[in-house]
Formats: C-alpha cells, structure tokens, sequence
C-alpha cells in the first residue's frame, strides 16, 4: 500500500487522477432543493461567545454557564432541537444586562461615532452599530421601538444609561440571539434564494463561528454576494482570518468528539492528561489544515493520515519519549516511526480506549462511523459489552477475540474487530508498543465490506491502513458530509425520492465539493472553499419556500 | 456567615423587582396559608439496579420485609419508603415505537410517553427524538410550582449526554430542561441572581427594556415563515413566564446557605461533594420556598464514570453489561447504589431538619427515584426500579414493598400526580395508562 501512496503522491504534482473509489456516475445538472426546514437558528454558546467579543469586544466568556446546545449528528447546532428552555432564557436576559453594562463601562467610543452622548448618537447608533448587531439594517419597527425605549429611559436616568438600555434589549431580542433565514422583505415579498445578509450571516457563523464583520455586510449591502466571484472573495478572506482557526477548532472537536477528554483517566497517564493529549490532537489538525508549504500533499486528506507530526508539552512529551527542550509550552516533533497521521495520533488513541487498556472495538466502530460514515448495526441489547479483565498472560487482541468468537456477534463484529486490531500497537494512552505483555503484538487487520470495495483486504498496522484511507474518496466524500452538517446545522437529506428523480441538492453539493477538492489533490481548504458555492449552501431549504409562495 | 433572604432582598437582586407587584399579594398569602406546600423530587441513577440487592429480602407481607443491601443506608427511613417491583416501561416494550433501549428507558422513565422520531442515535444505532410529552415533575410543576419563583430546578452530577439519553425531565413535547452540573453556577442563580441593578429606577427601566424586547419579537415575528414563528412564540411564551416568575418572592426568612466550595463538575474527585452541594442547595430552595420541584439527574446510560470511593473503578455502562456470573462487578454496582441511597438518606436527613408548620418540610415532600432499565446487562424495560421515599403529606402510604406486575410505568406516574391534584384521566402516550395504581394513594 505504501508504493502506492508514494505513487499517488507523485500524481497529484502532476495533476492527474489517482483517487481510490468511484466518482459519481453522472453529471447532473439539476437537483431538487431538500425539504428539511427546521427553522430559525439559535446561536449556540460558542457562537454567541465570539458573537460579543466580535461585536462589543466582550473580553470574558458570558456562556460558561449556559446549559449546553443538545448533540445530533455529532455536532451542537442543529436548529430543529437547539431551542431556548427557561435556563437559557435567564442567562440570556441577565447576560444581555451584563454586556450592555460592559460596553457602556468600556465607552460608547468602541462602538459609536458621537460628540456626545444624546438622541442623535442613539439614531446614529441603531443606524451603524445596531445593524451589527441585528446582522442587517434594522426595519422601521424596529428602529422606532428602540428609540422609544431610549425615549422612556432617558428622562428619569440620563443619555448614558438610556443608551445602554437600548443595547440590553438589542441582546435580549431574538434579531440577536436567532439567525433567521425565512425572513421577508419589508414590502412582505419573500426573499428567495437566501437574501444577502442572511447569506452573510451563513457564511460567517460557518468560516468564523461569528457574526459578519463591516465588510461582510457592506459586500452583502452592495450585492457582491449574489455573484459566484464575489461570494467566493469573501470566503477566501474569511478563510484567511484568525477567527477561520478558532472555527476549524471548533469543527474538529464536534467531529471526534473531544468533549470526551473532560475528566479522561488513563492509567499511566498524569492527572489532567486529557487536557494535554486533546491540546495535542488538536495542533496535529491544526497543523495539517493549515500548512500550504509548496508540498502538493501540504493541507490535504493525504496529510491528514500521513503526517509524522506529534505535538507533545512537558506533561506528555515523557509517555511518548519525545523531545522536549525549551521553554515554549508546546513542541513539534516528528516521529516518523511511530506516528503516521490521525489514527496514531495518542488523543485519538487515548480517546478510544478504555482507562486500562486499549479498545479494539471503540477504535473500529470510530473508523466505520467517522471515517467511512457506514456505522455498524445495532448489537443486541442483551450484548455483554464489559471489557475482558486485563490478564498478563494474553493481548489485548488474545483477550477480545475470544470475547467475541462468539458467533452471534461475529456478524457485525466482523465489521469493526479487524479495523480495530489494526491499531493494536497503541496503547490506552496512544504509546508504541511492539510486545504486550511480553508477547509480541499482532496488528494485522482489514477492512472488511466497506461502502466503497476498493477500500477492502487485509492490512498489516496503522500505517498501511491509513496509507489506503489517505487516498480514499469516500474518505473525503465522509468528510465533506460532515463539514456541511457543521455548516448547515441540520441533518442531510440525500435520500432522492425515487431512482429515477433528481438527486437532492444536499447530494449534488456533496458531490460538487468533493470533485472540486479533488481538483486540488484533496485539499482540505477547498472543501469548506467548494461547498460556500454550492445550492446547500446558498439556497434555503424547499418546504419553506413553497410556503412563502402559496400562503 | 449567613445572611438571611427576605423576599424585597431577593426581588432586589434579581433585577426585575417592580415588574409584577400586583401579583405579589396573592402569591404572598403561601406564609399565612395553614397548609404547607408540597414538593415533589425526581432522581435518577444509570443503567438499571442489582435486583438481588435492590428488593427486599425475606418478605413475608408488603409490610414485613427486610431492606436489600443497595438500600440500607435508607434504614432510619424504611417506614417512609415504598419499594416498587413488577412495573414496566409499557411504552418503551412496545416494539412499534422508535428508539433503541436506552432511549425509550429513559425517555419514559418519569414521562410514559413514546418518543418522537428524531436523530438521537442510540449507542446501538436506533435513532429517536425527544419524548412526546412532558415528565412528572413538570406535570407536577404546572400545579404546584406557579408560586414560587422557579416552577422547578434541574441539578445533574455529570450529565454530559446532550441528548435524549441525557434528559429526565420535559417541560412538553420536545422541550427538555437540561439539568445544571455545577453547583457554585446554581448557587448563584438561586441566592445571588446576577445583574446589577440601577439603585436609581430599577424598576421603570428593567420593565421598559423588557417592553422593548418584546416590541423586537413582534417586529420580526410578521416577517418570518411558520417554522421560524413557532419557535419565536415559545421563546415568547418563556419570558413571559420568566416575567411572572421574577416578580414573586421567596418564601418565608430563611438561611442563605453558604456558597458551596469551588468544585470541578467534570471531576471523578469531586464528583462525591457535588452531589452534596446539590443536595444542599436543592434543601435550601425548598427551605426558602424558592422551588417546589426538582429533579437530580446522576449521569447517563453511556457514562464511564468510576466511583473510586467505593471502591468502584469499572467504567458506568461497560460495567453494567457485565455478565450475571461476574460477581465483582456486581459487586460494585451494588456498592455504587448503595452510595446513591446514602446520598438520599442524607437529603431526607436534610429536610427533616427543616421545620414547616407541625412538622418538618421532609413530611411535605415525595422524592421519586428511578433507573432506565431494570439491569444494565439485559436493558429489560420491566420491572423497572422505582421507589418512592417520602408521602407528600401523607397523601401516598409507604413503609411497603408492593407488586404491580406487568403494569405500566405511566400508571405510576398518573398515581403520583394524583396526589399533586392532577385530574386528567391518563398520562403519557395513550394507550398505555389504563388506571392508577390501587393501594398506593392514601
């Protein structure tokens, strides 16, 4: 498998095709808009977080406390069950207080041109600030109800505090704390596609995690993001912002679920070790996504799964007996025998495994769910899933092969034992071992029925597995999927309605993003890049609009 | 040093004081009432029991029995205690309906309604939404809770599941009511709620901002689709509970409590004082009549957690899988729910310590604890373990260990609302409460 990689690699230079896996069977045209409409979106904690930074330069975190977003399809946004409950709506209120007082207490000057603070400053302030704030220009209700609240407050406790009521409402009322997405034109006309600054606010909460900066609107104010070029311009810029980074953080973690590593214990590992082994994963992904270094493989889906990067501190740097020197907190090394992408990554590895001992079966079904998006069927309920004790006498393979033999389980597990095997020389902790327990370690494993055939056989360890992933296009269509629900915050429909119907746009959006990157040897960049521009992301969903059409 | 609460003080801080004052007079009668409030407490622990060690041993009547070993930290109790065998999540066992096992456990646990189709996905693969109706706790709430200035509170010890394996308590259809893991952030949202008040016009200014935002809601809500409104008009429909809620008082004078220590809500260490700190926060609301409901929610069905001060350091649900023949491991869970009972028993110690009119606000009170399935190695929807602890001013008769077999878990739920004043003729998913349980209510 290794030849091949080197093969394929060499091929990308050329810009010839060397994927592994079938591209879509033909090119289609026209695609039917998907009727998944789950409604306005709530921002999420981490959203609002950077929303209030951005905006008001907040410098705390207002959302510590706030309950969390619930989890579908791994990410934390989903619009249909991310819906205000009474705990959230008083952190919502008080936090609104408490950010409005901040921002008086830091000075109007950060957010408002004015002489002096009086009526006009606050005309002026729903005028420029205010469409910040509401992601678009405020409506005449609007505006006129909040000038009236300035009217009220002002008598009684001055321009100051009467300005920052006007700011309190303006972050308690749902133009802020919601994305909507169905709204009408003043004159009630629906706005089909998605209207410019819904489709500004789309593109900033995807690429920054956060709202539209003055640019952003302004290029949605002036109509350059119903053009291709001028849509793609500013994903670009986005893209190149530090805020790109916090998100494609942000993504990572939904992906692989880092939330796991809260309260990790490992034996062997020191106390707080999740924290450390997360911040290394994380870097690790960092680095891949962003390196454009002149490497053709340099952002790619092949460095992803071939990179010898390892990022160690001085907590961990020992357990993998990397480097470490210095005084910078964190360091790079690479390890070229021990580490070959994401899957002998040590968070990775550590995250799926259990505190004593590694999880063949977790490790497996990681690949199938996250990597293939083929989850494996349901066990029984009555499954006996409790880890075999360790036993010095035995592997960990040893020990859940016998745990699994039996035949009952053998039709899925048949699936998930082999790819999970093939990690065997990786510990709980993600640490190289070539002996366990004295005997020597067998990482031998397949891949067994995969969605994609070619993807099948028998490999020998982590680094052949991952050398076939790397150039595997289900892989990066498995990727790509994940990314849109990200982006979307809904679940995709690729489902067409019968064989011979139009694929649905979510499907041909896939399909687009994927050629595109594959364009670019399989840059990983291009993805977030090639998606913007696509039906999934620029239009609204179906049901919606035939609503708006035949009220 | 305590400090005590009075009601004017609490309306202070909660920063919205003036809005409701017509209503305080009637909510204000509770202090004079001859009738002390009841209360009702929702508890849940993972992944099913140790029959052998959960039922009672050597029964001879449902009056004469001997405690199994989970719940002898309960002892000083038993005659407050009504041990529950043979009922069944009826709905969860009803293969026509969505959701793997763990999700139509708890998803029925205190709610008996089916669950909706969603993308839940159960760790098995079946894929769920939300219940379809609202738990017992919030039924209760709707009843009892409009008093007081929380219609009910959430506490978890680390519930991290955000799904619907992660939830016991729904407010309605879809509208779970996520539990708050961290004491010191519960503390002050119950003793110090935050903002800042204007010592000048609190009250003009607060109501205006809030009149403004509801100006915003109505400017948008004539602009949007149906979907999008009807998630605007529950946000709505929330704040203007919220609005209510903030103008009425806490109850009688009573003990701020002390702020609890600082505690890590992720941390296996701490774990042990969180449930403490909860525990006393949740006595010192019901002392200050700052809620009637609540609902402790230890975890969730997939957890990993140990319990290392038992001894206990399987991980939560793999231990729970373990095979009949693995005595240790039985062994553990045995320990980690007798642990749970000696959580219990000191709340009730707890309240007890609280004087209310003749008695103690523990008389007033039913706490309800429950698990999803009754082992965690067969995920068996019947027989769940239920069992009440207190009789809600004398209104349920306990000191008993009662067999209902094969009947539904909704009918429990209805019988306890019964004594909340609840008069609908079901609860939950139609279909699967028939009647409630005889021999219950007093």
């Amino acid at each position: 498998m290794k030849r091949v990689g080197t093969l394929l690699l060499a091929c990308f230079a050329l810009g010839c095709e060397g994927w592994v896996g079938a591209p879509p069977e033909d090119e289609v045209s026209e695609c039917r808009p998907v009727e998944v409409f789950p409604g306005a979106r709530l921002l999420t904690r981490v959203e609002y977080r950077r929303t209030v930074r951005d905006l008001l330069g907040e410098p705390s975190d207002p959302t510590l406390d706030f309950p969390p977003e619930p989890t579908v399809n791994g990410m934390n946004n989903d619009a249909r069950t991310h819906v205000v409950n009474p705990l959230l709506l008083e952190h919502f209120l008080s936090s609104a207080r408490q950010l409005a007082r901040g921002a008086h207490e830091r000075g109007w000057d950060h957010l408002v041109d004015c002489a002096e603070i009086g009526r006009g400053c606050a005309v002026r302030f729903l005028d420029r600030f205010g469409a910040r704030v509401y992601r678009r220009p405020l409506t005449k209700d609007e505006r006129d109800s909040l000038l009236r609240l300035y009217d009220r407050v002002e008598p009684g406790l001055g321009a100051d505090e009467a300005l920052t009521a006007v700011l309190e409402a303006m972050l308690a009322a749902p133009q802020f704390l919601y994305r909507v997405e169905a709204e009408r034109d003043e004159d009630g006309a629906g706005a089909e596609p998605l209207g410019a600054y819904e489709l500004a606010s789309r593109l900033s909460y995807f690429l920054w995690g956060s709202t539209p900066d003055e640019e952003l609107l302004r290029a949605a104010r002036d109509g350059e993001l119903d053009d291709a070029n001028g849509l793609d311009h500013q994903a670009r810029r986005l893209l190149s912002d530090p805020r790109a980074r916090e998100q494609v953080r942000e993504f990572h973690r939904r992906w692989l679920g880092l939330d796991r590593f809260k309260g990790l214990v490992r034996q062997d590992g020191p106390e707080g070790v999740g924290a450390s082994l997360e911040e290394s994963l994380l870097l690790f992904l960092d680095d891949v996504f962003w390196n454009d270094d002149a490497d053709p493989t340099s952002g790619t889906l092949d460095a992803l799964f071939r990179s010898p990067r390892l990022y160690v501190d001085s907590a961990i740097a020992p357990l993998y007996r990397a480097p470490f020197e210095g005084t910078s907190a964190w360091q790079a090394a690479d390890a070229p025998k021990e580490r070959h992408g994401l899957l002998t990554q040590p968070g990775l590895l550590s995250l799926f495994a259990h505190t004593d001992q590694s999880s063949p079966i977790a490790r497996g079904v990681f690949v199938r769910d996250k990597l293939l998006c083929s989850p494996v069927p349901a066990p029984p309920p009555d499954v006996n899933n409790t880890p075999p004790d360790p036993d010095p006498s035995l592997t960990t393979r040893e020990r859940f092969a016998v745990h699994t033999a039996d035949p009952s389980c053998g039709g899925c597990h048949r699936w998930i034992d082999p790819l999970g095997f093939g990690f065997e020389n990786y510990d709980q902790l993600g640490r190289f071992r070539a002996r366990e327990n004295g005997l020597p370690v067998d990482a031998s494993g397949a891949v067994v029925d995969a969605p994609d055939p070619t993807l099948d056989g028998s490999f020998n360890g982590l680094f052949e597995l991952s050398d076939r992933l790397a150039t595997s296009r289900l892989v990066l269509d498995c990727l790509t999927r994940t990314w849109m629900t990200f982006a979307l915050g809904r679940t995709l429909e690729f489902q067409a309605r019968s064989a011979n119907s139009l694929p649905t746009a979510d499907a041909c959006s896939r399909d687009d993003t994927v050629a595109a990157s594959l364009d670019q040897g399989g840059n990983l960049r291009e993805v977030l890049l090639a998606f913007v521009a696509t039906p999934a992301f620029r239009q609204r969903a179906a049901r919606e609009i035939l609503r708006e059409v035949t009220p | 040093m305590k400090t005590r609460l009075d009601r004017r003080a609490w309306l202070r801080a909660a920063g919205c004081g003036g809005l409701a004052l017509p209503l305080l007079d009637g909510a204000w009668a509770r202090a004079d009432s001859p009738t002390p409030p009841l209360r009702l407490v929702i508890v849940y622990t993972p992944n099913g029991t140790v029959p052998k060690d959960w039922f009672p041993v050597n029964a001879t009547s449902e009056t004469e029995f001997e405690l199994g070993r989970i719940l002898t930290p309960l002892a000083p109790f038993r005659d407050h205690l009504t041990i529950l065998s043979g009922i069944n999540s009826a709905v969860g066992l009803d293969p026509a309906n969505p959701g793997g096992p763990h999700q139509r456990g708890i998803g029925s646990l205190f709610t008996g309604e089916r669950l909706g189709s969603g993308e839940f996905k159960d760790g098995c693969g079946q894929m769920a939404g939300w219940p379809a109706g609202p738990s017992l706790d919030q039924i209760v709430a709707q009843l009892i809770g409009g008093d007081t200035p929380y219609r009910s509170l959430e506490f978890g010890v680390r519930c991290y599941d955000n799904d619907v394996q992660g939830r016991i308590s729904y407010s309605g259809a879809n509208m779970p009511l996520p539990p708050m893991n961290d004491p010191s952030a519960a503390f002050t949202r119950l003793f110090h709620p935050s903002t800042p008040i204007d010592p000048n016009n609190p009250d003009g200014r607060a109501r205006s901002v809030l009149d403004a935002v509801h100006e915003q809601f109505s400017a948008l809500q004539k602009r949007v689709g149906q979907a999008d409104k009807e998630k605007l008009d529950a946000h709505v429909t929330l704040l203007r509970d919220l609005e209510r809620r903030l103008g009425l008082g806490s109850g009688e004078h009573c003990d701020v409590p002390d702020a609890p220590p600082a505690l890590d809500p992720e941390s296996e260490d701490d774990m042990p004082l969180v449930s403490r700190a909860h525990l006393d926060l949740l006595a010192a609301a019901f002392a200050c009549d700052l809620t009637r409901v609540a609902s402790i929610q230890y975890s969730t069905g997939f957890n990993r957690i140990r319990y290392p001060w038992v001894g206990s350091l399987g991980e939560g649900h793999s231990l729970s899988h373990a095979g009949d023949s693995n005595v240790a491991a039985w062994n553990e869970l045995t320990n980690r729910l007798n642990w749970h009972s000696s959580e219990l028993a000191y709340f009730i110690e707890k309240l007890r310590g609280i004087p209310e009119g003749e008695g103690t606000v523990f008389d007033n009170t039913l706490i309800l604890w429950g698990s999803e399935v009754h082992q965690g190695n067969s995920h068996a929807l019947t027989s769940l373990p239920y069992l009440i602890l207190g009789n809600a001013g004398g209104r349920i008769r306990t000191g008993r260990s009662l067999t209902y077999e094969g009947r539904s878990n909704a009918e429990l739920l209805l019988t306890l609302a019964r004594a909340y004043g609840y008069e609908e003729p079901t609860l939950g998913a139609p279909g699967y409460c028939d009647d409630v349980l005889s021999g219950l209510l007093v």
